[in-house]
């Protein structure tokens, strides 16, 4: 299983210039595809790595320790464990000083493992597309894709077509119709028993969270995340048992502001912004590519970091017990997310891998989980009065809440979760092609 | 999510322009008319003289025998934001317009979501793109005939005089577009049948706040409209803005039942499309056979030149069914009937939209609806009776070498929504120009995709088919951009406040 890895280091007074020049170009480095390392000039050779799924460098606010401060957020899907993992960085990176170098308490390259764990933070809600996807799986299963497609374009595939529908009509069409409805209900049945089994340890989940958050935010907060879960049967019917619906709008109208050109400032002292200087405009860079990453924090309010964290544990379980593959309640262009509350409970972080661009991200976000949304963040400062209903209010709040990467890598930056999921699916019937054709050894 | 509305009052429909809400499809012929305004004081008078011309939304008046009554002449028009700059709006008005709209259909970051690259660039435009003339505003001109087309633009054009250098058309620049008969498109398919219904106009539809500014919109949200401080409108030509979020100032609705209109003015390369067809066809039959050239064509569009739908028609075409437009995808999951990548299926998914179930797959095809309002222009290459007449065997084999004429044709597309970003832009960057549309691995929508790139991969159009899918060779740019513009089309009353507003 792919695990997180979330360093929040910070950064020595001074070094913040140093550190962006630095981890600007291996960031184009990534994005042109192209290794223009040389001249010594310190770079990531990701394309090296054989076990990371994604990777981010981002340059986050430091406000606790001063205005003028920031700190250095890595984040990184792998696979493996954390020692193999922090190796192969050292491995991949050539000038390892040059970026942690900028970071208190680094003491060079024999010490970085023990100086990554502890500025490790553990995330309070953890989602992952495939569980049990290795990068090495996966970019498998492209290349089957690849070799599948391209033996199905030459001329003999044109051949096999014509035998094929002559070879499969021997059975009378009812036991055809017969079997495949056996095999359906079986399916079903099979699949029906699974996710109960797994959805068990979510009673040993819940008194965990019970005594983190109280019994009120645990109840609340799950209420508040299914109240627009409706198309789901037992969701339903909690939904009526408990009455438990959105709230009337407060007001018909958006509550955004009305000049487009607005920039974002800080709601409360603390509360990160994207700065008007920075040149590398977030919209600008998550409009073409394929898949695109999203590093948002948010100030919570005073009292309610409890409640935030009762809303992660929830997602938490259900992302793990309960979530098929490539799908959490429903939204399926998620490679990984993780929220984090960090700072004592100031502030809640969110580091997700997605397809698409960003507009039709959000909008994704605003058609499967509007309830979900609120629950997450309406307790964080400048989240608007009805919440993610008011899209445009929303969409503002999230791009004047969000931290432009400075390297941002994938190892398989053209492939959506449904890409995956269908590469999956011709993976398990390539093998069990391969088995029947196996047992006939006349061929 | 067909929502059931109030019915828009007559007074308001009286305030919207007609070409929001009409196709004027009894008007075949269409001049539109691009100028640039030099002097502020002069484009307001002009603004004025032309105010009570405009041609609104009203529903048309019914004669003794009942029928309708409909114009034989319409006129509207749209402003792009250089010309409401122009005309001397502050840039505070100009900051409450949507950022797309201020940039501009030409502007880098536009051309990179739309994927208006290589020939499509702006760049090689002839209307509307960097280094050319600006244009302000857009005449639009329906007429029933050709001759009354000529005087209504004979009409304009006295009054462009009368305007003295204060407003100018643009030279060159005038494109004159037609409704042909049967409503058939270049390639040689019948067009222009899906059009949402607006919610309200009257009976139920797509909210109306998706194509009219000032209205709750999909999301059950009126999102904000452009304003302006009341001190600029001391005649109170505009109503006041009734939201309760903006209370604390003095602010007038610009926008309300006002809309944007998208212009593009689409090349097609008929030739050059059929050619693939006969190519794809040699390759995968062994022989030039123009039947499997039309039924790989109609694979691409998703609909039989007739008109009639894939799902409907799954094996040949059935002129009865042309017109059709009550059907969905749920019983073709898998595109073995109409591909899912497909041109009308990207353009409009219906209910499925991979991965997602139906109710949130409607949802989400009626959040980013267009309202189409397209002429084509050029004179056909060959006769639509071709395509949908198996019996015409000479033209058939003329399909087969077809060649080139050099004759420009296409299409004015011109569509309105509320919301350029998320429905124009949506549409054309998450549907038509994504390659992993639905779970697709490799291909762009056949028609409008922004194909043939030279820094992406190549694109195909998969036909899914049992036991084994076909897959076409690397798709060419059959359609290129020449042209192209993002517009406001005012209210009638924010047109009568635009000639009244005294500026700087």
């Amino acid at each position: 299983m792919p695990r997180g890895l979330t360093v929040i280091a910070p950064i020595r007074l001074g070094e913040q210039k140093r550190l962006r020049d630095v981890l600007r170009p291996i960031g184009d480095d990534i994005r042109g595809r192209t290794l223009k390392g040389g001249a010594g000039r310190p770079h990531i050779d990701f394309n090296r790595s054989s076990s990371i799924h994604f990777a981010r460098f981002a340059i986050l606010d430091d406000y606790d320790r001063g205005l003028d401060r920031k700190r250095l957020l890595y984040s990184s899907n792998y696979d493996g464990d954390l020692d193999a993992h922090v190796a192969e960085l050292i491995a991949i990176t050539s000038d390892l000083d040059a970026i942690w170098g900028c970071c208190e308490g680094y003491e060079g390259r024999a010490q970085f493992g023990a100086f990554i764990r502890a500025h490790t933070s553990e995330p309070d809600a953890f989602y992952i597309a495939f569980r049990d996807e290795t990068v090495e799986d996966i970019q498998r299963s492209i290349s089957l894709r690849r070799q599948v497609r391209s033996l199905l374009d030459t001329a003999s595939a044109g051949r096999l077509a014509t035998i094929l529908p002559g070879l499969s009509g021997r059975q009378p069409e009812w036991v055809r119709v017969v079997r495949r409805a056996v095999t359906t209900a079986g399916r079903s049945l099979g699949a029906a028993i699974a996710w109960s089994i797994r959805a068990l340890p979510i009673v040993a989940d819940l008194p965990q969270a019970i005594v983190r958050c109280g019994f009120k935010n645990v109840y609340s907060g799950t209420l508040r995340i299914i109240a627009s879960l409706d198309r789901y049967v037992v969701f339903r019917c909690v939904n009526r048992l408990t009455r438990n619906r959105l709230p009337p709008l407060k007001s018909v109208y958006s509550s955004v502001a009305l000049d487009n050109r607005s920039v974002p400032v800080p709601i409360v002292p603390g509360d990160e912004t994207p700065s008007a200087q920075d040149d590398l405009s977030p919209a600008f860079r998550e409009d073409v590519i394929t898949q695109n990453q999203l590093t948002l924090i948010t100030v919570v309010r005073e009292g309610q970091a409890d409640r935030v964290r009762a809303v992660m544990a929830a997602i938490d379980s259900y992302a793990r017990r309960l979530a098929a593959p490539g799908s959490l309640i429903g939204i399926s262009t998620i490679h990984f997310v993780r929220w984090l509350v960090i700072d004592d409970g100031r502030r809640l972080m969110m580091i997700s891998d997605y397809d698409g661009s960003w507009e039709s991200y959000i909008d994704e976000f605003a058609e499967l989980i509007l309830s979900g949304l609120d629950a997450i963040w309406e307790t964080s400062y400048g989240y608007p009065p009805d919440g993610a209903r008011d899209l445009p209010a929303f969409k503002w709040f999230l791009r004047s809440h969000q931290v432009p990467s400075e390297v941002f890598y994938s190892a398989y930056p053209e492939e959506t979760v449904l890409n995956i999921v269908n590469d999956r699916a011709l993976a398990n019937a390539c093998a069990t092609m391969a088995e029947h054709i196996g047992a006939l050894q006349g061929l | 999510m067909t929502q059931q509305s109030p019915r828009l009052t007559d007074d308001v429909l009286a305030d919207i322009q007609g070409f929001v809400t009409s196709g004027y499809g009894h008007l075949s012929c269409a001049a539109y008319l691009f100028v640039q305004f030099h002097d502020p004081g002069r484009a307001r008078l002009w603004l004025r003289r032309l105010g009570p011309m405009i041609t609104s939304a009203r529903a048309w008046p019914i004669a003794p025998n009942g029928e309708k009554i409909k114009p034989p002449l319409t006129l509207n028009i749209a402003l792009s934001a250089d010309g409401l700059a122009a005309i001397g709006l502050p840039r505070k008005v100009l900051d409450t317009f949507p950022l797309e709209f201020q940039q501009g259909i030409a502007d880098p970051s536009r051309s990179r979501i739309l994927g208006d690259t290589e020939e499509s660039d702006p760049v090689e435009w002839e209307l509307g793109g960097p280094g050319k003339p600006p244009i302000h505003a857009v005449l639009i001109v329906h007429a029933e005939s050709d001759e009354g087309l000529e005087a209504g633009c004979h009409t304009q054009r006295a009054l462009l005089v009368d305007a003295a250098g204060g407003v100018v058309e643009l030279p060159g620049s005038v494109q004159m577009g037609y409704r042909p008969k049967g409503d058939y498109e270049p390639f040689g398919f019948h067009d222009g049948i899906a059009q949402p219904p607006i919610a309200g106009i009257p009976g139920n539809g797509v909210p109306a706040g998706e194509f009219i500014l000032g209205y709750p919109n999909h999301f059950q949200i009126i999102p904000p409209t452009p304003v302006i401080p009341a001190e600029l409108d001391p005649d109170a030509v505009l109503p006041p803005l009734a939201n309760p979020y903006q209370a604390s100032e003095q602010l007038r609705d610009l926008g309300i039942n006002g809309s944007y209109v998208v212009y593009r003015k689409l090349a097609q390369e008929v030739a050059a499309f059929w050619q693939f067809m006969k190519q794809e066809t040699v390759r995968r039959t062994g022989a030039d056979d123009t039947g499997h050239m039309i039924w790989l064509a109609s694979r691409c569009v998703g609909r039989w030149p007739s008109g009639s739908p894939l799902v409907l028609a799954p094996v040949a075409d059935d002129p009865q069914a042309s017109d059709r437009n009550d059907f969905m995808y749920g019983d073709d999951p898998d595109g073995l009937s109409c591909p899912l990548g497909a041109h009308t299926r990207r353009a409009n998914p219906r209910d499925v939209i991979h991965p997602y179930d139906r109710a949130h797959s409607l949802s989400m095809s009626e959040a980013h609806r267009l309202l189409r309002r397209a002429r084509v222009f050029g004179p056909p290459l060959f006769g639509p009776a071709v395509l949908t007449d198996p019996a015409n065997l000479a033209g058939r084999m003329a399909l087969l070498d077809l060649g080139d004429d050099g004759k420009e044709r296409g299409i004015h597309f011109f569509c309105v929504n509320a919301n350029i970003k998320r429905q124009f832009e949506f549409v054309q960057q998450t549907w038509c120009n994504n390659p992993r549309f639905s779970g697709l691995n490799d291909n762009k929508d056949p028609i409008i995709g922004d194909n043939a790139r030279t820094d992406q991969a190549s694109s195909h159009m998969t036909i899914p088919q049992r036991p084994i899918s076909v897959r076409t060779a690397a798709l060419p740019r059959f359609v290129k951009v020449r042209g192209g513009a993002y517009l406001f089309m005012p209210s009638i009353a924010a047109l009568r406040f635009l000639a009244a507003f005294r500026g700087n």
